[in-house]
């Protein structure tokens, strides 16, 4: 398994990389009024309008800094509990994007943690002497707010690959 | 008569002169009437108690005659039937009857039978209930009734100890008539007295004749209470052991006859005790029924009875006790007629009196205005004239001294006010002196501290001048100083924006180096994200990325984060540029100002030293004023020493006019409490 890693507050942090469409530069994104504020706004990402969130922010780690390793991670998963052929698509603002590890399955360090205030947090795993947080992204937003971020057609997507 | 006390002196002299008028009224009406009502009621109760006594005796007296009389009649009535040839022939008849040698019962009976009729005929005729023949040695030949049967023996069996036996003993022992005393024979009826009669035969005893007597004839005798009154009556009654046992039906108690006893000894009925014992007498005591009577008492021989003749002690004093209430209700009417007439008479003395004790009273508490009426033309109209005529005389004098008082306390009163008004004027002037004084002193004190303070100020303005003076020499000094900073500044800003220029020009070398480490990082980051997407296809692929990556974090990742601080150092050195370039100008102009502040000290300098001389100018016009404000105080002070004296003349002139007010105000107190 290949893991993104980038870090959060300095601490390192992972997602599958199979779930990782690209990563690019730091766009500008459109802001929307009456969002959380983790929210940024919508960004155009190959002629499609898809919502970017700061994952520094949602994880309560306030404003991540201006750097140039300072990226957005474009990811597109099925969200639990949805349609089988309905998955969404995000861009993720993180900071020090600079890396892609490989983690065998037995590496994995602790199961999934089930924490009611922070459900996207996945198991902690040891690579390289650092301790890195696996972060569960189609448990990264609340249901009522994806459903409001995608409410029709036009940006949930039919799958294509990567399913399992 | 001395006006004090005055609250009860009305109340004594009048209680003096009524209370003794009213004595001396009732001793002298009182005394012998009194006395003679006391001695006439003695009289009268004491004949009205003897008119009782003998009413009682001559009663009592009169019973007793009248049932002794009936006695002896009886007895004398027996004596001539036992004498009577029939008798005498019936008693030898049934004598031998009864002594017969066969069947005597039968042969008595026969002979009674022959003589019953005479023997009842003649026992009715004399008003007897029972007629015996007795034989001497007591068996009874003949009897009316079978209450006693013939056969019977008088001295044996239930007549033993009766009365019939004691008669028939006395018949045949004194051979002479008697009459016994009442007793029951039989169960029923009444008691019964035997007149026991001897029967002579030719010169010798051969039986006693025996009539039963009943008790109605003597019960009518006692019964009889004319004379007695409401609650009268008659008791009889005779010694049986230690008892009187009563003989007669009582008016209270109408079964009383042989039922009754009254125990000797006790307190109760003791009349009808004496009378049994066989005394005579009369008495006020308590009767059986513990009620007090007056009784009279005597003995009756005959029937060996007491006699007690008794009437309520209230009934037979009605009349003593009527007179002593007439007697009190006349007594009392006399004394409260006397009193009165007492009290009106007294108070006719009296009044005027009072009258003129209550003017002399209002005129002593100030009220002139009493009238007084002389209604009699008496001595005590005489006083009251008198009053009247003083009193009016008092009003006038005492108008006229009120008029007087009242317009001298209106003179005090503006005298004292005049003075009081002077007193304050005097005052005010001594208060003014003084706070006049008390200003120049200050004004003295202030001048004085002025000139001193005036010296002073001279000398610093010396020391000004000089001070001013070495100033402005130092600051020569300082204008070269700054002009070689100015110049220094300025050198060191054009130092400082050429490192600047060389800070951006390591700025963009990096920022090149820099953007092309990124793109290539990102590069091999995508490049590995689809080689992991290609996933065993894609592994050869994965490798080469991950080269890539490898050498670009080698040549320029660690530089990912120099650009901005590059940046920041840039700004930084064009700030302080800045910064010098505003010093510079800023040391430019304090140069400048410096030399608009040396010409100044040099104006100030010569100004000092002008203000120095004005100064001592000042001076020597102060000292001068301090010495005038001196003087102007000690003439003051005399002035003020003036005004405190001629206030105290004043003080004493106003304290004798409070006197004079004082004493006018007295004055007409005193005459004010007088009301015309």
């Amino acid at each position: 398994m290949q893991l993104l890693t980038f870090s959060i507050a300095g601490e390192p942090c992972a997602i599958e990389a199979r779930l990782v469409t690209e990563v690019l530069p730091l766009v500008p994104a459109r802001p929307l009024p009456q969002v959380p504020d983790y929210v940024l706004g919508m960004f155009t990402y190959r002629g499609d309008l898809v919502p970017l969130v700061d994952l520094s922010r949602r994880m309560a780690a306030g404003p991540p800094r201006q750097r140039l390793s300072t990226r957005v991670i474009v990811v597109e998963f099925r969200p639990p509990e949805r349609l089988a052929d309905a998955a969404v698509r995000l861009g993720l603002v993180a900071e020090n994007v600079i890396g892609i590890r490989g983690a065998d399955k037995a590496a994995v360090g602790s199961p999934p943690l089930q924490l009611a205030s922070a459900p996207y947090l996945g198991p902690l795993l040891r690579l390289g002497g650092e301790t890195v947080q696996v972060i569960d992204i189609r448990r990264l937003l609340p249901d009522d707010l994806l459903a409001g971020l995608f409410p029709s057609v036009p940006s949930v997507v039919r799958p294509t690959e990567g399913r399992s | 008569m001395t006006p004090d006390p005055k609250a009860d002196h009305g109340t004594s002299m009048r209680r003096s002169i009524a209370g003794r008028l009213l004595f001396w009224f009732l001793v002298i009406a009182l005394i012998p009437c009194a006395l003679l009502t006391a001695i006439t009621a003695r009289i009268a109760s004491s004949a009205l108690e003897k008119s009782v006594r003998d009413t009682l005796v001559q009663t009592a007296a009169g019973k007793a005659g009248e049932l002794e009389a009936y006695a002896g009649e009886r007895v004398r009535d027996g004596a001539a039937l036992a004498r009577g040839p029939t008798l005498v022939r019936a008693v030898r008849d049934l004598s031998r009857a009864a002594e017969a040698e066969d069947d005597p019962r039968a042969r008595l009976n026969a002979a009674a039978a022959a003589v019953t009729p005479y023997l009842t005929y003649a026992a009715s005729s004399f008003g007897y209930e029972q007629l015996l023949l007795i034989d001497t040695s007591g068996r009874i030949l003949f009897s009316l009734d079978d209450a006693i049967p013939p056969g019977t023996m008088v001295g044996s069996g239930g007549l033993a100890t009766s009365e019939l036996a004691v008669g028939f003993d006395r018949a045949k022992t004194l051979l002479q008539s008697d009459l016994g005393g009442f007793q029951h024979y039989g169960p029923a009826g009444q008691p019964m007295a035997f007149v026991t009669c001897p029967v002579f035969d030719e010169g010798r005893l051969t039986g006693v004749l025996a009539l039963g007597l009943g008790p109605e004839r003597v019960w009518k005798v006692l019964s009889d209470f004319s004379g007695l009154g409401e609650t009268g009556e008659v008791v009889a009654g005779q010694l049986v052991g230690d008892s009187v046992l009563v003989t007669t039906p009582l008016r209270h108690v109408s079964d009383a006859a042989f039922r009754l006893r009254i125990p000797l000894g006790t307190d109760q009925a003791s009349g009808i005790q004496q009378a049994a014992s066989g005394t005579r007498g009369y008495g006020t005591l308590r009767d059986y029924r513990g009620q007090e009577v007056v009784a009279a008492w005597s003995y009756l021989p005959s029937f060996r009875w007491g006699l007690a003749v008794k009437q309520d002690a209230a009934e037979a004093y009605r009349l003593v006790r009527f007179q002593r209430s007439a007697i009190i209700g006349l007594s009392l009417a006399t004394i409260v007629g006397v009193t009165l007439a007492a009290l009106v008479v007294a108070r006719t003395i009296s009044g005027p009196i009072r009258t003129a004790m209550a003017v002399a009273r209002q005129v002593a508490g100030g009220d002139l205005r009493a009238a007084v009426d002389v209604t009699n033309d008496d001595e005590t109209g005489a006083l009251l004239a008198a009053i009247q005529t003083m009193t009016s005389d008092l009003r006038g004098l005492i108008g006229r001294i009120q008029h007087s008082s009242v317009a001298l306390m209106g003179t005090a009163t503006a005298i004292q006010a005049t003075a009081s008004e002077q007193h304050q004027v005097m005052a005010d002037y001594g208060a003014s002196t003084s706070q006049a004084v008390a200003a120049v002193k200050q004004i003295s004190v202030t001048s004085q501290e002025l000139v001193r303070t005036m010296t002073e100020v001279n000398d610093m303005a010396g020391r000004t001048g000089t001070m001013a003076t070495e100033g402005r020499a130092d600051l020569e000094g300082m204008d070269g100083t700054m002009r070689g900073l100015a110049e220094s500044t300025s050198s060191f800003g054009a130092k400082l924006a050429t490192i600047s220029e060389r800070a951006a020009n390591i700025n963009l070398a990096v920022t090149t180096i820099t953007k092309v480490a990124d793109q290539t990082n990102l590069l091999s980051i995508n490049a590995a994200i689809e080689a992991e997407k290609a996933g065993e296809y894609g592994l050869g692929f994965l490798v080469v990325a991950r080269e890539i990556r490898r050498l670009a974090d080698q040549t320029a990742v660690a530089s990912l984060d120099i650009e901005r601080m590059v940046k920041e150092m840039q700004y930084a050195v064009s700030a302080g540029v800045m910064e010098m370039d505003k010093f510079s100008e800023q040391v430019r102009a304090g140069v400048h100002e410096i030399g608009a502040v040396a010409g100044k000290l040099g104006g100030i300098i010569e100004a000092v030293h002008g203000i120095s001389g004005r100064f001592g100018q000042v001076t020597e016009g102060m000292r001068a004023q301090s010495q005038g404000a001196d003087q102007i105080r000690e003439a003051m002070v005399r002035l003020a020493d003036g005004a405190s004296r001629t206030a105290g003349a004043l003080d004493d002139f106003n304290s004798a006019t409070v006197h004079l007010r004082e004493a006018v105000g007295d004055l007409k107190e005193e005459v004010s409490r007088f009301t015309i």
